[in-house]
């Protein structure tokens, strides 16, 4: 764990550190906290090192390495409020904290933690004067000395660190890798000189070459990419925009990035976009998605096939942009005035966004309707090894499935029109694009003939929402087991079943083994899969899991099958959930206890 | 290619007012397709919601009747998909000064190549009349129960320092000069505003009736060049759009003019952006292979990741 002030290149120390695991052939699972500020406010992050895949942290680490005051003691606001209690209390109970050696250490309390004093001041020092520059200028690269210091702490080989410095900063100018380098000796250099001993030696394992430091957001990108997807437009919104960034910075996707000038603008684009034959899409969180109902209300009427991804963050309103939360479910389910077909999926892991995005563009052209990505923030700017094998094999395995769209020629009798909206036994018309030599379409907001023309007619009208409403069969009947939900361990056995959705997904995954819960993964969330009824009436007790208040999940299954889940463990203070806590409180809940409210940083 | 008026006739009952001014517009569009010979399954008509936005379902062309005041980005996202489309926008004073009036501005800092048809009659005729954001102050209409508290924006005005590259205004009882505005706006590459000044016998007879602007109407003088002969010259461009703004700022509603206020070519289109930045439009690109295998290589993207 390290961090410090907002603004003092901590994302740039989590990629470096990263990377030295992942190089040492290890897994890693990283997450940052951050405030909505530029400079100056409390940031920092976690990395998880494990032999095998993880998809969660724990509440405490073995090592914290921190170089201002207020990270190692916590900091208050100005009417002597508590913005948080110093990471101190994050270390576990015989590891270790590296502070600055201008800290005073008597005000520490704990006697159960190894402190290790750094003078970060003289080693920039040292490195500024062989430059010849100021001090000031190298005031940044305390994010490096945390890396080094926590390098040499771990017996890591000083080669390895060089290499990955050169790789975190590749694309910036020479003289930053330089410099950088040049601290790292430094701070190993001054360890040992002080005789700080490492408190481990890391063992090198295989590291077979194909592991990629990957971020949330980066697979949803890729999802897009394997789909087709050509355009996405954006408007910025934390914690979204990384993913629209990373797309535009690989132009070799070809995929056209467009940022309007409001989020209204976003949504008519991507169904513009879409009308006219493109896969397109956008990405956003709540306070976006909430802007864009109304013309996804117009994708369903006009059964275009759109997909969204929404990251979720804390809500309501601006809520708070730069933490997590699953408060969105209620919201997308029954998005906009009225009913119309949609497909809402939600994926739980890294890995998973890159195949519900991909597929969602299938379900979105194949049931000609929007589909909505349910993604949140633990999991965007969540960072894990990815295997890029895993990655080709997806895509090897990936078939672009456009459904009903006819690029050619349509039959169509002397004076007759083109019915974009024919009634069919299955629902889903033949659907053409503007440009077609052979036809035109219409499309309206308003209800509709089949030609796509206003039409206030009785009957044509309920035919019509039948049509468009009636598509959840068809796609409960096609989609694979594996779309829908993922079932481990057998529910009529095992002690409690856990159910629940998205970025909770990881955490209870990480526990499995301790918890000897089996768990239901709801992927598929609207349409509701049938199975998810009988599976959890097989089971003996029961537990909902998710990040809000209000249990969504829970009340929206009771909704669709008429089974309240009995206990609930949730958590909505903004913070994911960290596989410690979940096991307690699963543990508590097999105890009879029927609400755990969790609240962990 | 070769259309006729008769390719073009609407297989829908068209339920506009009598004597309304969508009419002559919808005739002004047609005219302009059989002008220009645009073959109508290339063409898309994108309207907002209003009177006049039922348009695209009265004309035998591609048609997308869009939401109240987002023709504008649907347009642009039919645009960017398919470079290849003719895409013409008719929408209503409301729809694209009010509530629209974000995506009007933003538009023009895109200069995509969509043409801006706006049916501009001082009212929101299909609520039953209220004030539009071109309804002058203090003008009382039909529809609400006192003058118009709210000033008017002047449309043309706006297109100019938005960044319009094509600002035009006809009136919908002058075919003739619609359909040669239309026209021009469809040939010139780039983002284009024709403001038709609109009757609408209904709800605004007063201000609106041929004869209202006949007496209120002038066409711009024959001397007054509005091209920008020399399209990289940005200061013959900046000349001529200060020309342009005293030609728009009418001292009072006694002299209207009509006619073409500013053309510039500027070669700067958003298409032309993007091509520089070698990203093909969208619909090109082939996305899967005959076995529906994507098509992307993710290479050069993988190996930037591996660590």
């Amino acid at each position: 764990m390290t961090g410090g002030k907002q603004g003092s290149g901590i994302d740039v120390a989590l990629g470096l550190f990263s990377r030295i695991m992942i190089r040492y052939g290890y897994h890693i699972y990283g997450y940052r906290e951050y405030h909505s500020n530029i400079m100056g406010a409390h940031s920092y992050f976690i990395v998880r090192t494990t032999e095998t895949e993880k998809n969660s942290l724990g509440s405490k680490v073995n090592l914290a390495v921190f170089f201002d005051k207020e990270s190692v003691f916590g900091e208050k606001n100005r009417h002597g409020e508590l913005i948080h209690n110093g990471h101190i209390n994050d270390v576990l109970p015989g590891g270790t904290l590296v502070i600055d050696s201008s800290f005073d250490k008597s005000g520490i309390t704990r006697n159960d933690i190894n402190i290790i004093q750094v003078d970060s001041t003289k080693i920039i020092y040292a490195v500024a004067a062989r430059f010849k520059k100021g001090p000031g200028e190298l005031a940044i690269t305390r994010n490096v000395i945390s890396v080094a210091s926590s390098a040499y702490l771990m017996g890591i080989d000083p080669d390895v660190l060089m290499d990955m410095i050169k790789e975190e900063f590749k694309n910036k100018p020479v003289t930053v890798i330089e410099t950088d380098s040049e601290i790292a000796k430094e701070t190993m250099g001054y360890m040992s000189s002080q005789g700080i001993k490492p408190i481990m030696q890391l063992q090198k394992r295989e590291y077979k070459g194909r592991s990629m430091y990957t971020e949330g957001f980066t697979a949803a990108a890729l999802g897009k990419a394997i789909a087709g997807c050509k355009i996405q437009i954006y408007y910025p919104i934390t914690p979204a925009s990384d993913e629209s960034i990373f797309i535009e910075s690989h132009p070799e996707f070809g995929i056209r990035v467009v940022q309007p000038e409001s989020e209204l603008a976003v949504i008519c684009m991507v169904n513009g976009a879409a009308i006219a034959g493109t896969r397109a899409a956008t990405s956003t969180s709540g306070p976006g998605l909430s802007l864009m109902t109304e013309a996804i209300t117009y994708a369903g009427i006009t059964e275009t096939p759109i997909v969204v991804v929404n990251h979720q963050r804390g809500s309501p309103a601006t809520g708070q942009p730069t933490r997590t939360e699953q408060g969105d479910l209620s919201f997308v389910i029954s998005q906009g005035h009225g009913d119309y077909g949609k497909v809402v999926v939600a994926p739980g892991t890294v890995n998973q966004y890159i195949e519900m995005v991909a597929n969602a563009f299938n379900y979105a052209e194949r049931y000609q309707l929007p589909v909505i990505v349910l993604g949140e923030k633990a999991i965007a700017q969540a960072s894990i090894s990815m295997d890029a094998d895993f990655v080709r094999s997806f895509k090897e395995s990936y078939r672009v499935d456009r459904g009903k769209l006819n690029m050619g020629k349509v039959e169509l009798k002397e004076g007759e029109d083109y019915k974009r909206f024919k009634f069919s036994p299955d629902n889903i018309s033949e659907r053409i694009i503007p440009g077609n030599p052979s036809a035109v379409m219409w499309l309206t907001g308003d209800e509709h003939d089949e030609y796509g023309h206003p039409y206030e007619e009785p009957k044509n009208r309920t035919a019509m929402m039948d049509k468009r409403y009636k598509k959840d069969e068809l796609i409960l009947k096609e989609l694979k087991q594996s779309e829908k939900y993922d079932l481990f361990g057998d529910p009529s056995k095992a002690e409690i079943l856990v159910v629940s959705w998205g970025g909770a997904t990881g955490s209870i995954l990480d526990c499995l083994e301790s918890s000897k819960a089996a768990f239901l993964q709801v992927k598929l969330i609207y349409p509701l899969p049938n199975e998810i009824d009988k599976i959890i009436r097989s089971a003996k007790r029961v537990v909902c899991i998710e990040g809000n208040i209000s249990g969504q999940l829970r009340s929206y299954i009771a909704s669709k099958t008429g089974v309240l889940i009995d206990n609930q463990i949730l958590k909505y203070n903004g913070r994911p959930m960290k596989h410690d806590e979940v096991l307690a409180a699963i543990e508590r809940v097999k105890k009879g206890e029927k609400k755990v409210v969790l609240n962990d940083d | 290619m070769t259309i006729s008026l008769k390719d073009l006739d609407p297989h829908e009952m068209n339920d506009w007012c009598p004597g309304c001014g969508d009419n002559g517009i919808l005739a002004g569009v047609k005219n302009t397709i059989v002008n220009l010979g645009i073959d109508p399954h290339k063409m898309v008509v994108v309207s907002g919601i209003g009177c006049s936005s039922k348009l695209p379902n009265f004309i035998n062309t591609n048609g997308v009747h869009t939401l109240h005041g987002r023709a504008i980005p649907f347009a642009e996202g039919i645009k960017l998909a398919n470079p290849e489309l003719t895409v013409i926008i008719d929408s209503g004073d409301g729809d694209t000064y009010g509530i629209g009036a974000g995506h009007f501005i933003s538009a023009g800092r895109r200069n995509l190549d969509i043409k801006l048809f706006v049916h501009d009659n001082g009212v929101y005729s299909l609520t039953k009349g209220q004030a539009s954001p071109t309804l002058p102050e203090n003008r009382k209409v039909k529809g609400i129960p006192a003058p118009n508290i709210n000033g008017a924006i002047n449309p043309l005005e706006l297109a100019l320092f938005s960044g319009y590259t094509f600002i035009a205004r006809t009136t919908s009882y002058n075919i003739k000069e619609m359909v040669d505005l239309m026209s021009k706006a469809i040939r010139h590459k780039g983002l284009a505003l024709v403001d038709i000044l609109q009757g609408c016998p209904t709800y605004n007879p007063e201000f609106t009736s041929s004869q209202w602007f006949m007496q209120h109407t002038k066409p711009l003088p024959e001397t007054y060049d509005p091209v920008v002969k020399n399209p990289s010259d940005i200061s013959e461009a900046n000349q001529k759009k200060r020309d342009a703004l005293s030609m728009m700022m009418g001292d009072d509603d006694m002299n209207i003019h009509t006619g073409l206020f500013f053309q510039w070519e500027n070669p700067d289109t958003f298409e032309s952006r993007l091509e520089a930045r070698h990203i093909p439009a969208a619909i090109s690109e082939q996305i899967a292979d005959k076995d529906n295998k994507s098509t992307i290589d993710l290479e050069k993207t993988l190996s930037s990741l591996i660590v």
